[in-house]
């Protein structure tokens, strides 16, 4: 006779019932390290801004980039993370990342197709001081491979929501969409730019 | 009547999970690459990279990789300054991570020896770490083996996901080459 699901399942139930609880101690530094370097890149609104407006851009633009920008975009972010780490002087750092919301958002919104030999070099530019910004923060972590890898991933992530976000272009509603999006995150970076709003 | 036995199990005493005695060292052996994040990201990478070659070279990376650990840990008395080499891992970590983004074939090339000194390295390392009072044959079968399960592990969970998805396994490298970039620049 065929057994139900239920009736194959409980046994499974009672063994994990019988057990003592799993416990599973974080190794602190690691989780604290991983959670403030995943925080990093949300913690500040013109990171967010440029990594979403990243995702968006390469996918109007389309082709190639879809791909080529999270698979790029966390190396070349990484050169300037070691700019940072190493202490190489870089000015107007806070400024090119204001600026980057600024430009990616009026990409966004004219729905720019720049070639891809064009797009890629103008976003990693902007890679590198964002990575430079992150940098600067990793000799400070008490577990540093952590903390990268949690900002990288956040980055990632954010560049991802991009991606998804930008998915709406193949409706009309949602070019309009994408492009007051993109008009606000411009907005926003000229804010941030002439000081009017600081994060 | 089938059940029994399984019911015998509420009474909890009867179902708690410590360590045999006399086989601690060999779970101390297992848990040492990974619980270090720099060697766990390391076999991920590798895993990473060997879904992308053909499976004979998987298999030969993932014997590689558990043979070069146990080489590891029996020759590290012999070559005392290996464990002190922490960037090892991390450049291991970038090296897969960057074959795994591009997806190029050289990846078949590069990976086993990647994993040779990426395994002799983790070997090294952790039997360096154990100290005289753990049983040496125990430690290093405990790293032979969680090394082999969770290259094998990563390896077939990325092959699977290669099939489908190609792109998340090399942005996934990418994510993973970018972090340790940044570390190792610490170094």
């Amino acid at each position: 006779m065929r057994q139900s699901l239920l009736a194959r399942l409980l046994p499974l139930g009672v063994f994990l019932a019988a057990c003592q609880l799993a416990r599973a101690h974080a190794i602190a530094a690691v989780s604290h390290g991983f959670s403030t370097g995943f925080l990093h890149p949300l913690s500040g609104i013109d990171h967010v801004l440029a990594m979403v407006a990243v995702g968006i851009w390469g996918v109007q633009l389309g082709g190639d980039a879809i791909w080529a920008l999270p698979v790029t975009f966390p190396l070349v972010m990484a050169v300037g993370g070691v700019l940072g780490v190493r202490g190489v002087p870089l000015s107007h750092v806070e400024t090119v990342i204001a600026a980057s919301a600024l430009v990616l958002g009026i990409m966004v919104t004219t729905g720019a197709r720049l070639p891809l030999w064009l797009a890629m070099p103008l976003v990693g530019i902007f890679a590198i001081f964002h990575g430079y910004a992150h940098g600067t923060e990793l000799p400070h972590a008490a577990q540093p491979l952590a903390f990268g890898a949690g900002f990288v991933l956040a980055t990632g992530l954010l560049h991802l929501s991009g991606i998804s976000l930008g998915l709406v272009q193949r409706w009309r509603t949602g070019r309009a969409l994408l492009r007051g999006a993109g008009a606000a995150i411009a907005i926003t970076g000229l804010a941030l730019l002439t000081g009017y709003i600081t994060v | 009547m089938k059940r029994a036995p399984l019911l015998a199990l509420l009474i909890p005493a009867l179902a708690c999970a410590h360590p045999m005695r006399g086989v601690g060292d060999f779970y101390a052996g297992m848990l040492h690459p990974l619980i270090a994040l720099d060697q766990l990201l390391a076999l991920v990478a590798i895993g990473l990279l060997s879904a992308q070659c053909r499976k004979q070279i998987a298999r030969r990376v993932v014997l590689v990789l558990s043979l070069a650990v146990v080489a590891g840990a029996i020759s590290f008395p012999l070559l005392p300054q290996i464990p002190r080499l922490a960037f090892v891992p991390l450049a291991a970590t970038v090296a897969a991570g960057v074959l795994a983004a591009v997806a190029k074939p050289i990846a078949e090339i590069a990976v086993v020896p990647i994993g040779l000194v990426a395994g002799f390295w983790i070997g090294a390392a952790n039997a360096f770490d154990s100290g005289p009072q753990v049983s040496f044959f125990q430690f290093a079968a405990g790293m032979a083996s969680s090394v082999l399960l969770c290259s094998v592990y990563v390896t077939v969970a990325a092959g699977k996901l290669f099939t489908r998805a190609p792109l998340a396994i090399r942005v996934a490298g990418s994510w993973l080459a970018a972090a340790a970039v940044m570390t190792l620049a610490l170094q």
